[in-house]
C-alpha cells in the first residue's frame, strides 16, 4: 500500500481525530503500515497545513459553475408566481365572503320586511298562538332591492340572481334550487324549509390576476343563503 | 442585486398586503358589531363609532399609515341619513352602516399608493315600538 495514498485517505478521514478516538485501531493501522508510519504522520501534518485547493468546487464542480444564476432565475419566477397566486387566492376568498354576507343580509331583510302581520290578526287555525307567514312580493322586493344596492356599490353589473320565497306557514320545498352548486354541494340543490322562508342565490364574475395568463380572466362565484321566520312555540297548525 | 430588487419588494409587499387585509378584517368586524348594536338600539351612535375605531386601533399588525375612520349610515333606499334620523327609525326598518379608512402601504424600493378600504353592513331595527 502506498504511503502517500494512505496519508491522503487518513487526512480525509481526520486521521488525528481518529487516533485520539480509536487508539487501538490506530495502533493496528500503524502496525500494518509500520515501515511508513512516521512518513504517514508527517504527510498528514503537511497536508493539514497546506491551504485547501478545491474548496470552491466542493459543492459545484467547475462544470457546474454558473448554475446558481439559473437557480436564482427559477426561484424568482417561483416567488413571483407564488405572490400572484396568493393575490388571486385572496381576491377569490374575499369575493366569496362578500357574496355570502350580501346574500345573508338580503335574505334577512326579505324575511324581516316581508312578514305578513295580517296573518296574525286573522289566524287560520285555533288552539294555540297564531302562526305567521310571509308576504311573498314584499319579501322578494326587499331582498332584491338590497341585493341590487350591494351590487351597485361593488360595481358589479353582469350578475345573475334567483330570489325565491316559501311564504306558507309550513314552508315547502323547491327542487333544483339553488340552480348551481354552492359551498361543498356537488350539484344543484333541493331547497326545503319547515317555516316561512326565503332564499337568495346569485352568481357574479371575479377578475383574476394570475389565472388571466392561463385563460381564466374571470372566475364565477356562486353563493346562496336563506332565512326563515320561526313560528311561536305551540303555534296552531293550519 | 437583481434578486434583491425583486425579492425585497415581494417580501415587504407581502407584509403590507397582510397589513391591509388585517385592517379590512378589523374594520369588517367592528362595523358588524356596530351594525348589530344599532339594530338593537339605533340611538347608540357614539358607542358604535367608538367600537369601530377601537377595532382599527387594536389591529394586531399595527395601525401603520391608516387614516381616521369615517362612518356613514344610509337608509334602505340608499340615501345618507344622520345619526338622529337613524335613532328615530321604526321597527323593521333597514339601514346600512358604512365605514371607510385610507391606507398607504410602505413597500421598500417601490413606495405605495393610497387605497380606500370601505366596508358596510346592513342592519334592521329590532327596537320595539
Amino acid at each position: 500500500m502506498s504511503c502517500r495514498y494512505v496519508a491522503l485517505v487518513l487526512y480525509l478521514s481526520e486521521w488525528l481525530d481518529f487516533q485520539r478516538l480509536f487508539p487501538e485501531a490506530a495502533k493496528y493501522l500503524r502496525m500494518k503500515i509500520a515501515p511508513g508510519a512516521t512518513d504517514v504522520d508527517n504527510l498528514v501534518k503537511e497536508l493539514a497545513a497546506r491551504p485547501a485547493e478545491n474548496t470552491k468546487s466542493r459543492f459545484f464542480g467547475d462544470k457546474q459553475r454558473g448554475q446558481v444564476a439559473v437557480l436564482a432565475a427559477l426561484l424568482i419566477m417561483l416567488f413571483v408566481l407564488l405572490a400572484a397566486g396568493l393575490v388571486d387566492g385572496y381576491l377569490l376568498l374575499e369575493a366569496r365572503n362578500w357574496g355570502y354576507q350580501a346574500a345573508q343580509q338580503a335574505a334577512l331583510a326579505g324575511v324581516s320586511q316581508g312578514r305578513d302581520w295580517g296573518s296574525l290578526a286573522s289566524p287560520p287555525c285555533a288552539g294555540g298562538p297564531a302562526p305567521i307567514r310571509l308576504d311573498a312580493s314584499a319579501a322578494q322586493k326587499a331582498a332584491t332591492s338590497l341585493l341590487q344596492q350591494e351590487m351597485s356599490m361593488r360595481g358589479i353589473v353582469d350578475f345573475t340572481s334567483d330570489v325565491r320565497v316559501l311564504p306558507d306557514y309550513e314552508g315547502g320545498s323547491i327542487s333544483g334550487y339553488p340552480p348551481a352548486a354552492v359551498r361543498l354541494g356537488a350539484g344543484r340543490g333541493n331547497w326545503s324549509s319547515n317555516e316561512p322562508s326565503m332564499g337568495v342565490y346569485f352568481s357574479f364574475p371575479v377578475s383574476t390576476f394570475l389565472l388571466s395568463f392561463v385563460g381564466r380572466p374571470t372566475v364565477q362565484v356562486s353563493v346562496f343563503a336563506s332565512a326563515g321566520v320561526h313560528q311561536p312555540d305551540g303555534a296552531c297548525k293550519p | 442585486m437583481l434578486m434583491l430588487f425583486i425579492l425585497v419588494p415581494l417580501l415587504f409587499g407581502g407584509i403590507e398586503l397582510a397589513r391591509g387585509v388585517g385592517i379590512r378584517h378589523s374594520l369588517d368586524s367592528g362595523v358588524g358589531v356596530a351594525a348589530r348594536a344599532l339594530s338593537l338600539d339605533p340611538s347608540q351612535w357614539s358607542w358604535s363609532v367608538s367600537v369601530i375605531n377601537q377595532a382599527i386601533t387594536d389591529n394586531p399588525l399595527g395601525g401603520g399609515s391608516v387614516s381616521a375612520v369615517t362612518v356613514k349610515v344610509y337608509n334602505a333606499g340608499g340615501s345618507e341619513i344622520s345619526s338622529s334620523t337613524l335613532a328615530s327609525l321604526p321597527f323593521g326598518a333597514a339601514f346600512r352602516l358604512q365605514a371607510s379608512v385610507t391606507y398607504t402601504p410602505e413597500i421598500t424600493l417601490v413606495g405605495g399608493t393610497t387605497v380606500t378600504i370601505r366596508v358596510s353592513h346592513w342592519g334592521i331595527v329590532e327596537r320595539f315600538p
